[in-house]
């Protein structure tokens, strides 16, 4: 310990500046590895995976997202399929209706089609 | 903010990707490899295409990195009046020069992707100390080749998981330069110590 505190001694006297940024770049670094550990403790509760329909999203974007067919999330947004891109802040402006209002109604058409697709999967098994 | 980037990628598609990726590669503060990722999301739902995504994205870094090249081509010159007029500097000049035209292409080629924060200021080192222009050209390609589909493909990868994959690259690419320029700085008070060690045993 002694050896280490001289060592830092010496070159504190010689190289302020060199140690100095040393310093600086160490505890950037840690800052960095101390915030990869917070995302992963934070992505490792399942809640926090459901991404949730944002305005910068294009129908097939969510559709892609949320494992639905794309022309069930281009109708709920009144869009014919295979449309050009476009997203859900885009859309509202367009409807004129607000964000929060479409992205109910996409919500809607999603959850409905997957309740749709349940209830075709227990009519297929005997 | 991620979100307004995201919603400037759907808007512009492939044509942001090239202009951002020039202009990072210049050292302004842009946000591309972010766009990336949101470039391959989009390529992943269907909105926009692998080949135009990449290509662009992979244009704009090369073409970034040789005017940061040649923009330190120019500054040679400079380098060259300081030898001049200061002649005790030019063995320091000349080894400088003699490492980089040595080691440099692999400095070039690493500082592209795997510690990309640190990519514009090798461009410009590269270009004033006269590493070569095809050697520069070939490695800096191929690294930016690494760089441009290791973002692309991860947003592909992670499309339904876009933010998670946007902080955890941003972070892991902060920490991997970070760590970077301490190990360079490291090394450099290594030396210094060995010096001032052998300087007090004589």
């Amino acid at each position: 310990m002694t050896r280490v505190i001289g060592t830092l001694k010496l070159l504190w006297r010689d190289n302020k500046l060199l140690l100095g940024a040393f310093a600086l770049a160490l505890a950037v670094t840690l800052f960095f590895a101390l915030r990869s550990l917070s995302f992963w403790i934070y992505w490792a509760d399942p809640a926090h995976r459901n991404q949730a329909i944002e305005p910068w999203m294009t129908p097939r974007y969510i559709a892609h997202s949320w494992h639905v067919p794309p022309p069930v999330v281009a109708e709920a947004m009144g869009l014919k399929p295979g449309g050009p891109r476009i997203t859900v802040a885009d859309v509202a402006e367009d409807e004129d209706m607000t964000v929060e209002a479409l992205v109910a109604q996409i919500m809607a058409a999603i959850l409905a089609h997957r309740a749709e697709r349940a209830e075709a999967r227990e009519d297929r098994q005997p | 903010m991620s979100d307004t980037l995201f919603q400037l990628v759907a808007d512009y598609g492939a044509w942001l990707l090239a202009v951002s990726c020039f202009l990072s590669c210049l050292l302004v503060p842009v946000p591309t490899s972010l766009l990336m990722l949101a470039g391959g999301a989009f390529v992943a739902s269907g909105d926009l295409d692998m080949g135009n995504v990449i290509a662009a994205a992979w244009l704009g870094a090369v073409a970034g990195d040789q005017t940061g090249y040649h923009l330190g081509r120019c500054g040679a010159g400079m380098l060259d009046r300081i030898a001049t007029r200061w002649p005790s500097r030019k063995p320091t000049i000349d080894k400088a020069r003699a490492l980089v035209a040595q080691r440099g292409s692999m400095g070039v080629f690493f500082s592209t992707w795997l510690v990309s924060p640190l990519g514009p200021y090798v461009n410009f080192v590269a270009g004033a100390s006269g590493l070569g222009w095809r050697q520069f050209t070939l490695w800096d390609a191929a690294g930016e080749a690494i760089w441009v589909c290791g973002y692309v493909g991860l947003g592909y990868g992670f499309a339904d998981q876009l933010s998670m994959v946007a902080d955890v690259a941003a972070n892991t690419s902060g920490l991997l330069a970070a760590g970077a320029v301490a190990l360079g700085l490291g090394w450099m008070l290594r030396a210094r110590w060995r010096k001032a060690r052998a300087a007090a045993a004589s």
